[in-house]
Formats: structure tokens, C-alpha cells, sequence
């Protein structure tokens, strides 16, 4: 018995030592796909089931406190917040997710393209990455925006920009060392063109990683839309969009009137939250899958 | 031995032109500090013809594996030209290589890294189908099925992921998408060398049934003796870059002409020398030089037992023995001792 016993142990510790790696992972898909799901329904149905139109001032009715009529209260014109916060993930998340994925293809299609040749222009393509990525992100999308005009489609374009470089670093660093595999070299031997092979072999090895990356820059587009509108440089009044709400609520906290700003608050960090936390989650289990676990 | 003609006086009974024909190549690596260079392959020429397997083995470093990749055309070369099937691999562009890639394929040492992780071993089979030829999809999954048929897999595999198979398994799906076009040259680069011996002897015996089926030319990058007398027709021993013995298979085995091939065949697992008792009688002492700082005579001088004055000086030519064996050695033909029996 005490000869089996040494043997067996490590066995029997091995799952259990899994667990709650496993337990995390799961723990932090299921929380962080809760918050990032509640968002995108809401981006979808939010405006229809707003008790109230979301942008009918009402001017008999402002600063009203939370209520079981106005659950939120009301603004400074008199408008439901509420409504309007489950009404602005049309805008903050269209805007989030239209940047992210326009970042993510544009991004990927460059990093690509650099991490497979390696020639001089490829290293200019790393240049000006650097040199897009030493400024502030915030004050440059501000200034881009302000200087080209503030329709919604220029604050897409804008974020999206702004976070390309990432993406290009990020697939170009992962491509260098991928590139190394024999898997490519067979693929050169067969004969496949070296734009396939980027497309067909080298991209989809990197998924999980991309996948993570987007969820980080769906967080980080959220928070630089609200940001613009928060500064006057994103969409405008009186259109539903969290960052926006936070900055005309802000000038009532003075005088004890918190929730037009609170409630958008809180609805923005949890979305964020809930993306960055589903990103991480989905990244590790394709990871581990990818390890033949 | 001229240039012109590398090799091919070494082999007797062969008709029309080779498969393969190699000429005078050099491969140097440039080195980051100062202006060395280090010579990886130094000025090797050998033939291959059709249905022939030609072995090229030596120590880690010898340049065998770069050769082979020069064949295969995935990196640049520094000097020499590369003939196949009629046509110089060495001037043409990238693109105008694609379509010939058809004929050369190629087998890895690391049969669960020169599969894609991410791809199914049925579209991992097919890729080369859809390079190469217009197929409808009926007549590829056919194609791809009778591949993995030859090589032993069982069709349920078609939708498996490469990590989930054998090492086996994994060698035997990547023959499959070298065989599936039906190449007329394979590369096999340490085909072997990570399966386990029982294993290395399925995937021999299989590579050799196909030779038998198809006609397929293999150049064979090996360090192991045993396999390599298994399955190769003709053996090229490389030592630093350069061939120093070449020749028939069995002659080379029997009477091994160069000293750094007795002393590579004398370390050769041998159970029933090794029950004898026997001790390797040839054995170089010394490491090997730098490919960096090559000596000016023979490269083996400063480690061959049998070493004489001028080996320090002239570097030998390959020369001819008979017409199917060639060597690097000053010394006379036939000098060294025969070799031991039980090899």
C-alpha cells in the first residue's frame, strides 16, 4: 500500500489542482457574458421598451428625484434616465463595436502583412505605428475629431485609428515567431501563395489572441466615446449616449442631484467591465483548448 | 570529377537524364559581427534520378539539412544552380516556382509542427489539391480519401485535429499531403527521428511501398545509419558543408573509403557488435572545426587517426574510387582496414 500510495497521488491532485483554474475561467465567461450580453440586448431593444421616449424633453418635470414613476429620476430638461440609459447602448455600443471591429480587420490585415515579409516597408508599417501610438489615444481622437467634423461615423473612424496600431503590433509580434513553424514552411513548399498563407495558417492561430484584444478595445472604444461626448467632441445633444449624460448631470451634483450622472455612470462601467471580463475568459478557454486540455 | 557531371559517373546502369541535379552549391550565412560568414553547404553536387532514393547524412551542422532546404527552395542560396525535371529552380522568381512546387513535396522532422493546429487532417490533405489543380469537391474528398487510404489511416480521422493523433498518425497525414499530388521528388528531412522505433519502421516500410508504387525520387536527410541502409539506393556523407564520401549504398557500407565515414558507421547502434564486445576500432578525438574559420586543408586533419602531413595543406577533391564510389581521402585507395563484421 505504501508503495502504490506515491504513485496514485499525483494523479488524484492533478484535477484538483485544475479545478479552480477551470472554476475561474468559467466564473469570469459567465459574469463578464451576462454584463456584455444585458448590453447588447439593450443596444437592441433598449429603445423600444424605454418607458418614456428617451428624447422628449419635458419641462414641468426636471431633476425629479428617482421615483417609482421616473425609477432614475429625471434630468435637467426633464427627461426619463432611465430611458435613457437603457436606450444609449444603441449609440455607445454601435459606435464601440462598429471602431472595434473596423480596428480589429484593418489592423489584422496590416499586422499581418508585416509579421510575414520582412522587408523595409515593413518596418516602415512599425514606424508608424510607433509614431501613432506615442500620442496620448484620448487627445488624439479628440483633436481628429474636432479637426474633421463630429458626425457619428468620424468618431467610428476616429476610435477605430486610434486603436489600429495595436492590433498591428500585437498579430506582427505574434506572426514573427509563428512564421518559425514548420507548418508555414510546408505550406510555402506546397505552394501557396504567401498572402493565403497568412490568411489560411498564420491568422487563425491567432484568434484567441484577437478575440481577447477586441474585447479589451470594445472597453476601451466605450469608455473613448463616452470620453469625447464627455468633453463636447463626440455625438451631441440630446441623443442617449452615456458619456454625454454624465457630463450635463455632472453640473447638478453640485446641488444634490446625482442620478442624471450616477445611473449612466454605473451602466458604463459595468458594460465595460462586462466586456473586458467575457475577452479575458473566452481568450484563456481557447487557449487551454489549444493545449489539447 | 568535373563539375559539370557531379555525381553521375557514380552511378552505374542509369538511362536519361536525372531528376535532380544539383551543381556547385554554396549556401553562406552572413554573421552580424564583423564580415565573417559561415559556410553551411560548400560547393556540393550530386544527381538524382528517377525511382532512387539518395541519402545524405552527417552530424548535426553538417549542412545536409540545408541542402535540403535549398532543393526545396525556401531559402536563398548563395552560388550554384538546382536542376528539376528540365528546368533551374535557382532562376526563377517566387511566383514562377508555385506552379512547379506541384512536383517537389516534402516530409518534416517534427510531424506535429508541420501540421497546421487549427486545421482538420481532411482539409490539411486537400490544401494541396486546391493549389494545384481544378477539382470539383467530389473529386477531391476522393483524392484526399485515397491518400489517407495509402497511408494507413482510418477515414473517422478526416475531421480530427492534428494534436489529437499519434505521432504516427500525424507523420502518416503529413505523407499523405505530400503524396496526394503525386510529386516526382519528396525531401524527407529527418522523417523518422522523433517516432519511436517500432514506428519508424511502419513509416519507412511505408515510404518504400510508395517508391515501389509511384516511381517517386526521395532525397532522404538523415543522421540514422540503420533506416538509412533500409531504404536509401545511394548515400552522400557530408562533413562540414561539403560531401566527403559518396557512392552505391552497400559499397559505402562495406568499404567505407573516407575516415569520417568508418568512424560515423563504427557508432552506429550494432547489437551483435556490441555483444562481441568490439570496440569501434576508428575514433576521432577533437571537436569539429568551426564553419566559421574552415582549416585550409582537409577539414577532417585535425581529428583523423589516419592523418598525414599534407592533409594540413591540400584540401582533397572528391574523387572517384570506382565509377560508383567516390571519396575525399589523400591517402590510397583502399588503405583503411575493411571494416569489422556486423555492421
Amino acid at each position: 500500500m505504501a508503495a502504490i500510495d506515491p504513485v496514485e497521488r499525483p494523479d488524484a491532485a492533478e484535477p484538483a489542482s485544475r479545478a479552480p483554474d477551470a472554476g475561474g475561467v468559467n466564473a469570469a465567461v459567465v459574469i463578464g457574458g451576462f454584463l456584455a450580453f444585458g448590453s447588447i440586448l439593450l443596444a437592441v431593444f433598449g429603445p423600444l421598451i424605454a418607458p418614456y421616449p428617451p428624447m422628449d424633453a419635458n419641462p414641468g418635470q426636471q431633476l425629479l428625484a428617482p421615483s417609482g414613476t421616473h425609477w432614475f429620476g429625471t434630468d435637467d430638461v426633464g427627461m426619463d434616465v432611465f430611458s435613457r440609459v437603457i436606450a444609449a447602448p444603441r449609440i455607445d455600443l454601435g459606435i464601440a463595436l462598429s471602431a472595434t471591429v473596423l480596428a480589429l480587420v484593418i489592423g489584422t490585415a496590416i499586422g499581418g502583412i508585416a509579421g510575414y515579409f520582412r522587408t523595409w516597408w515593413s518596418e516602415a508599417i512599425m514606424r508608424i505605428s510607433d509614431l501613432i501610438q506615442s500620442f496620448p489615444v484620448f487627445i488624439l481622437a479628440m483633436v481628429l475629431v474636432t479637426i474633421t467634423g463630429q458626425e457619428i461615423w468620424i468618431v467610428v473612424v476616429v476610435i477605430a485609428f486610434v486603436n489600429v496600431p495595436l492590433y498591428v503590433r500585437l498579430i506582427r509580434a505574434e506572426l514573427l515567431s509563428l512564421r518559425e513553424r514548420t507548418f508555414v514552411e510546408a505550406a510555402i513548399v506546397l505552394g501557396v501563395p504567401p498572402l493565403r498563407i497568412i490568411r489560411r495558417h498564420l491568422i487563425p492561430n491567432v484568434l484567441g489572441i484577437i478575440i481577447n484584444q477586441a474585447s479589451i478595445t470594445m472597453g476601451v472604444a466605450m469608455l473613448l466615446t463616452a470620453g469625447l461626448s464627455f468633453v463636447g467632441a463626440g455625438v451631441r445633444v440630446p441623443t442617449p449616449e452615456w458619456g454625454l449624460m454624465i457630463a450635463t448631470g455632472a453640473s447638478s451634483i453640485v446641488t444634490g442631484q446625482w442620478w442624471p450622472s450616477v445611473f449612466p455612470g454605473i451602466a458604463l462601467s459595468l458594460s465595460v467591465f462586462g466586456f473586458a471580463l467575457f475577452g479575458d475568459g473566452v481568450a484563456r478557454m481557447l487557449g487551454s483548448r489549444e493545449r489539447g486540455a | 570529377m568535373t563539375p559539370a557531371d557531379p555525381g553521375g559517373s557514380g552511378v552505374a546502369g542509369r538511362e536519361g537524364e536525372p531528376l535532380l541535379r544539383v551543381e556547385r552549391l554554396v549556401k553562406h550565412y552572413a554573421l552580424r559581427r564583423g564580415k565573417k560568414v559561415l559556410t553551411a553547404v560548400n560547393d556540393v553536387s550530386f544527381a538524382l534520378w528517377p525511382g532512387e532514393t539518395l541519402a545524405l547524412v552527417g552530424e548535426s551542422g553538417s549542412g545536409k539539412t540545408t541542402i535540403g532546404r535549398c532543393v526545396l527552395r525556401t531559402i536563398p542560396i548563395t552560388a550554384g544552380d538546382i536542376w528539376f525535371d528540365g528546368r533551374n529552380l535557382t532562376r526563377l522568381s517566387a511566383r514562377e516556382l508555385r506552379p512547379l512546387r506541384v512536383g517537389i513535396q516534402a516530409v518534416f522532422q517534427d510531424p506535429l509542427d508541420s501540421l497546421n493546429p487549427r486545421m482538420r487532417v481532411g482539409a490539411i490533405v486537400e490544401e494541396p489539391l486546391l493549389e494545384h489543380f481544378r477539382l470539383t469537391s467530389n473529386e477531391r474528398s476522393e483524392q484526399v480519401a485515397q491518400a489517407l487510404e495509402r497511408v494507413g489511416m482510418a477515414p473517422d480521422l478526416l475531421h480530427a485535429f492534428p494534436a489529437r493523433l499519434t505521432p504516427s498518425q500525424q507523420q502518416r497525414v503529413a505523407i499523405a499531403r505530400s503524396i496526394v499530388c503525386r510529386p516526382k521528388l519528396m525531401v524527407l528531412d529527418e522523417p523518422t527521428s522523433s517516432l519511436d522505433p517500432l514506428t519508424r519502421s511502419e513509416i519507412l516500410e511505408l515510404l518504400t511501398d510508395v517508391q515501389r508504387e509511384t516511381g517517386i525520387s526521395y532525397l532522404l536527410i538523415s543522421h540514422d545509419l540503420v533506416s538509412v541502409r533500409h531504404i536509401a539506393h545511394r548515400i552522400a556523407v557530408m562533413y562540414l558543408g561539403e560531401i566527403v564520401e559518396q557512392g552505391a549504398i552497400d559499397t559505402v557500407y562495406e568499404t567505407p573509403s573516407f575516415p569520417y565515414t568508418r568512424a560515423l558507421l563504427e557508432l552506429a547502434p550494432s547489437i551483435e557488435r556490441r555483444m562481441a564486445g568490439q570496440e569501434p576500432e576508428v575514433q576521432l578525438t577533437g571537436e569539429i572545426p568551426s564553419p566559421i574559420d574552415l582549416p585550409p586543408g582537409c577539414y577532417l586533419a585535425s581529428r583523423c587517426p589516419f592523418v598525414l602531413d599534407e592533409c594540413n595543406d591540400r584540401h582533397p577533391d572528391l574523387e572517384p574510387l570506382d565509377p560508383s564510389h567516390h571519396s575525399r581521402c589523400l591517402r590510397e585507395t583502399g588503405w583503411l582496414p575493411p571494416i569489422a563484421p556486423g555492421t
